[in-house]
């Protein structure tokens, strides 16, 4: 959350309280709908029905294999492939003749659904349960809440709803789109698409993941937190061995689930577009606008100020109440504050000696700064190449992070009282300006003054390890979708005598290898980041497939964390500008 | 700081003055408090001693420790002192001589040399380190700028810095606390580094006395301590004395600290060992001032007394300190930071994050270990229970014990809770140093002729007790105390114990004429790869971080190894050793 180079130059003493960037927001967009509201959004007392977890089973009937009967233009019908049990397939796939198509489908499949599986079946998960004293990990809620489908919603007494039947499915399509006792019928038909998402959201409990908000709400509500819905890695958590949570790039790591939905750029025709971007965009949407819009790109954009909010939230929360009871954590939590602040190499005159730190925060415990990186390429986004709008911007947002630096930073550990009420408005702030880049289009002009801005190396800018790999990704996919653009995609269409139960996985891996894959890799050539550049310096790459556990895939991070120095990324940084520039 | 292990085990006893009888040009920078550079081992050389006259046996020598020295080291009603500076120890006829910088020529006296001597050593740059590009930085880190962004050097971060790299020359010293601001004089601050009176007290009142012939020399009886007390002369020849005096910076102090702010500015941590320190004047290129040859081979176990001083010393100043920290946390009076970082283990938050790591087989998780750079040896002497503490000794280990629980229990002790138990630590650590053990162990004034009968040659008992412990806590027999030493603090401290006193043994032996058994020349082997093994730039090829920490979980790991119990093993009395 700290970025002192850029804010060093920013005088505090001029606070801009009325005007600024975030402060001529469109008063309410529809879609401007505040986690906290969202989440606690209840059943009205009487009349209305409770959402309840089915399971995937329901899912699966359609989500599994398209049918002759049903349409994909719209979705592709394969989805729950890609959830399901690494060894069930393998089992399943061994008895049959192609070995190949085994291997493909393997990469595909999502991490998402052995989350339940490795709380108990690796060594880690073991592990964990021993120093935790774990001794029923299936009624341990700590695990639970992020490693299944439970603790969505809580009610309002603050207790959860019971364990839905298939937790042991892991993190699988409830636990993304919602508890799904009330949407599984409507949402089958098509006449659903041209509902307003607030509408399914309120009456059906149907999460609007679609919008990048949303979308990035749920997704962060485990990979950083989310104290209201129980879901928090302790730092004794972390000490029995819990990975450490890499700072999350929203578009990034959905690509590597990988993504098993279109947006609306890669979808082609299907009954009821037009009514459907009326009701996700807004009225004032249509084909052409959407022609020109780069949904990946928003996704960067409204993720990383999502990402910045849930982080101050979290540790807003964890300073100043105590959480659902199993979390079970004590003021100061270490794991409110950057790993890295702390679990650092230590040599003198390292990089992190030479950065310009106001000299209340040496030595202390350090507020995450990778949730940080992007915001100025969100503000200079907003202010459309208006110096004057862009720097109105910065101080407004730099005003308020550094109110949060110094409460939390002041001592170590800083001040509960403190931290709430300097949360309390950047809060408010980030969510206005997420509201605001969400509503409005995101076009080339706008990618190309953002991967500007990201490629900026000022002097006494010295970014961690955590903060190069968001600028990084950021750079690699909105690079990517200005480069690629979006081609029509027609998969390979094979005479009925040929068709194999494969071939749904094959038509999937083609969009996804073809069009978004062959997109980012360029962008990497493109750019000059593909091994061994950036690419290789800051981890970048996210192998999808199940082989690949996080324990496993976190050395390789940590090597080059170990490694990684600012010089090096800026000197990258720099040739990538040049490239730009020509 | 580098953990340099450039141990006391380089040599035995060199009467002759072979070693020492070119005084090597300086090479290392001093920085701060630690000395930077890793020297090789120095060639080991036997020699066999002479056996020294018989005078009194050891128990007549040994008085009180001194309040006295105390009072001059620690007190702050002192008042206006007068301090001279180094320029006046500095005649060719007294310390200055600079024709033959060796032991030959004076081997059992003054000789003349320990001006020019000192001029060469780290101590005499203390002050220049001050100005060094890296210290500008440290002091811009900090905060420690005028308004125009220059270094201040009036300021309270920069006076933090004075009260141990210098010497206020013209108005009372800074080793007494008081601010020379408040003097009524208010002369002209004139710093120097580290110099003679630094260590040896302000000069005014004895400096044209100290070489007359009248002049008490070192000794035993009251009326020489109040004699060297009214001229505010210090007996560094004590050994406690010494220690206290060395630890009032190396470990720091209420009016002096090296705190966690300091350390990320880029201040080395600071790790003192008394008998390592000294050992680095025989290994590090450059020469102590003092006959310390002479020391050693009168001293009975020499080295093992001054392993037991330097425990002392530093457990009672870094105990002394947390007292101070908790206090001005309590009042409030400025921003000092709490909890201090820097009383914790650098590696219990400065370490790798790879799974599975050793360091998710312990006990208590996500807690942060305290004090187990100066305590680890405070710690072992925990009986278990208060009822079942037998000496002085292992009450204050019982003390200890929950003071570390106290501070481990939560990231953020409270400071009213704390206090009152720090409190109980120093006063117990105090009964146990003015206990009949200790005084007669360590009040030994090094000057003084001890016999090398049997009785002195023998390590007291209740030092081998004490010390057995770091076997069987290595040999983890004991578990609850197994978990104190599974990090680098505690194998480094055990290992530095193992040193000394491997050396300590070797030279009773040489006194009496006996020549290391094929036993001991292992133990020395075993010893050397310790120390390659916890220098972190040894194990790989000069890389890593100062600490040997390595995101690649490389060396991440210090497990009491075979060698280290093998060392220690052989330490204990025959009778005891594992078979």
């Amino acid at each position: 959350m700290k970025r002192p180079s850029r804010r060093s130059h920013i005088s505090a003493a001029v606070v801009l309280l009325s005007v600024g960037v975030g402060i001529c927001l469109p008063v309410s967009s529809w879609r401007g709908v505040e986690s906290s509201e969202r989440v606690n959004a209840q059943p009205a007392a009487g009349g209305e029905r409770s959402a309840e977890f089915k399971g995937n089973v329901k899912c699966f009937d359609c989500h599994e294999k398209p049918s002759s009967r049903r349409r994909t233009e719209f979705s592709f019908l394969t989805e729950a492939q890609f959830f399901r049990d690494q060894e069930k397939v393998e089992k399943e796939e061994l008895k049959r003749i192609e070995p190949l198509a085994t291997v493909s489908k393997l990469s595909l499949l999502d991490k998402h659904a052995e989350a339940y599986k490795v709380l108990g079946e690796t060594e880690l998960g073991k592990q964990m349960q021993e120093k935790l004293k774990i001794a029923d990990y299936d009624k341990a809620k700590q695990c639970l809440s992020c490693h299944s489908n439970w603790l969505q919603n809580p009610r309002k007494d603050g207790t959860f709803h019971s364990l839905p039947n298939n937790f042991k499915d892991g993190v699988s399509c409830e636990a993304c789109h919602g508890p799904s006792s009330l949407w599984e019928d409507p949402h089958a038909d098509a006449e659903f698409r041209k509902l307003l998402p607030k509408t399914k959201q309120d009456k059906w409990k149907l999460v609007d993941v679609r919008n990048p908000i949303h979308r990035a709400e749920q997704c962060y509500s485990c990979h950083i937190g989310n104290v209201e819905q129980g879901k928090v890695v302790t730092h004794k958590m972390y000490a029995a061995g819990h990975p450490p949570l890499p700072g999350i790039e929203l578009e990034t790591f959905a690509s590597a689930m990988p993504p098993h939905w279109r947006n609306i750029r890669e979808k082609g025709h299907f009954q009821f577009r037009k009514e459907f971007i009326e009701a996700n965009y807004g009225p004032d949407w249509n084909e052409a606008k959407i022609a020109k819009e780069l949904p990946r790109t928003k996704s960067v954009l409204v993720g990383t100020v999502i990402a910045q909010r849930e982080a101050v939230r979290l540790l807003w929360h964890m300073a100043e109440k105590k959480g659902p009871q199993h979390l079970n954590y004590r003021w100061p939590d270490l794991a409110a504050f950057d790993c890295a602040a702390c679990h650092h190499d230590l040599r003198t005159s390292s990089w992190r000696q030479q950065r310009k730190a106001e000299p209340y925060a040496l030595g202390r415990p350090a507020l995450k700064a990778w949730p940080d990186a992007l915001i100025f390429a969100v503000i200079q986004h907003l202010a459309k190449g208006n110096p004057a709008l862009a720097e109105r911007g910065r101080k407004k947002y730099a005003s308020l992070i550094d109110e949060l630096n110094i409460a939390a930073m002041k001592k170590p550990f800083g001040s509960a009282d403190d931290i709430r009420d300097a949360s309390d408005p950047l809060v408010k702030w980030l969510t206005a300006i997420a509201n605001k880049v969400s509503s409005r289009a995101c076009t080339n002009e706008n990618a190309i003054r953002i991967l500007k801005e990201l490629c900026k190396t000022e002097d006494a800018f010295y970014p961690d390890f955590e903060s190069a790999r968001q600028i990084a990704w950021a750079i690699q996919v909105i690079y990517a979708e200005v480069d690629a653009g979006y081609p029509e995609f027609t998969p390979r269409k094979l005479p009925p005598s040929e068709k194999t139960d494969d071939d749904d996985v094959k038509v999937f891996q083609e969009w996804r290898d073809g069009n978004r894959k062959t997109a980012v890799d360029n962008a990497a050539k493109t750019l000059g980041i593909q091994e061994p550049g950036l690419v290789a310096m800051l981890a970048l790459e996210l192998r999808t497939g199940q082989q690949y556990l996080v324990e496993k895939e976190l050395r390789r991070t940590l090597t080059a964390a170990s490694k990684y120095h600012p010089d090096k990324f800026k000197k990258q940084l720099m040739l990538i500008h040049k490239k730009l520039e020509r | 700081m580098h953990h340099s292990c450039d141990l006391p085990l380089s040599d035995t006893i060199d009467v002759e003055g072979t070693k020492m009888g070119h005084l090597q040009r300086p090479t290392v920078i001093f920085a701060g408090i630690a000395a930077l550079a890793w020297i090789p081992f120095a060639r080991s050389q036997q020699k066999s001693l002479p056996k020294a006259p018989a005078t009194t046996p050891v128990e007549s020598i040994a008085p009180p420790i001194a309040e006295a020295d105390r009072d001059l080291l620690f007190d702050h009603r002192l008042g206006y002192v007068k301090y001279l500076g180094h320029l006046s120890c500095a005649a060719t006829a007294c310390h200055g001589r600079t024709t033959d910088l060796t032991f030959n020529s004076f081997a059992d006296g003054i000789r003349n040399n320990e001006h020019s001597i000192w001029s060469d050593g780290p101590h005499a740059r203390s002050l220049d380190t001050l100005s060094t590009d890296d210290s500008k930085r440290m002091l811009r880190r900090l905060g420690a700028t005028d308004t125009k962004g220059a270094i201040d050097r009036t300021g309270a971060h920069y006076r933090n810095c004075l009260a141990c790299h210098a010497v206020h020359t013209n108005g009372l010293s800074v080793l007494t606390g008081v601010d020379p601001d408040d003097t009524p004089a208010r002369p002209q601050p004139r710093y120097e580094s580290v110099n003679c009176e630094a260590c040896h007290g302000p000069a005014d009142a004895w400096r044209a006395k100290h070489f007359l012939v009248d002049w008490p020399k070192f000794g035993d009886d009251t009326r020489v301590l109040r004699h060297w007390q009214a001229h505010k002369m210090i007996r560094t020849k004590n050994l406690l004395v010494r220690a206290r005096l060395c630890a009032s910076c190396h470990v720091g102090g209420p009016d002096r600290e090296v705190n966690h702010d300091l350390i990320a500015a880029g201040h080395p941590r600071l790790n003192f060992e008394l008998a390592w320190y000294h050992a680095k004047y025989r290994t590090q290129g450059f020469s102590a001032h003092w006959n310390e040859v002479r020391e050693r081979r009168r001293v009975p176990h020499f080295e093992a007394r001054l392993w037991i001083a330097g425990q002392l010393a530093s457990t009672e100043a870094s105990l002394q300190l947390l007292r101070a920290r908790l206090a001005r946390v309590a009042t409030k009076r400025n921003m000092s930071p709490w909890p201090e970082f820097a009383e914790y283990n650098c590696s219990a938050c400065h370490h790798g994050l790879a799974s599975p790591s050793w360091r998710q087989q312990r006990h208590a998780l996500g807690a942060i270990p305290w004090g187990t750079w100066y305590h680890t040896f405070g710690m072992l002497q925990t009986p278990g229970s208060e009822q079942s503490a037998q000496n002085p000794l292992e009450h204050f280990g019982v003390a200890l014990s929950s003071l570390r629980d106290v501070m481990q229990k939560s990231v953020q002790p409270d400071p009213a809770k704390t206090l009152p138990l720090v409190d109980e630590a120093l006063t117990r650590l105090r009964a146990w140093s003015e206990s009949e053990d200790v005084v007669r162990w360590l009040s030994v004034d090094s000057s003084s002729r001890i016999p090398a009968n049997r009785q002195a040659s023998k390590l007291p008992s209740w030092l081998l007790t004490a010390t057995a412990r770091f076997t069987r806590t290595a040999s983890n027999k004991d578990v609850q105390l197994a978990s104190q030493i599974d990090n680098w603090d505690a194998v480094a401290q055990a290992f530095l114990y193992a040193s000394a006193m491997d050396l300590s043994q070797r030279d009773e032996k040489a006194k009496t004429g006996l020549t290391t058994n094929a036993d001991g020349n292992s133990v020395r082997e075993y010893l050397q790869r310790l120390s390659r093994r916890l220098d972190s730039r040894q194990s790989n090829g000069g890389r890593l971080g100062l600490l040997g920490i390595d995101f690649h979980g490389a060396v991440d790991k210090y497990p009491v190894s075979a060698d280290l119990l093998r060392v220690l093993d052989h330490l204990q009395p025959r009778e005891q050793r594992q078979p």
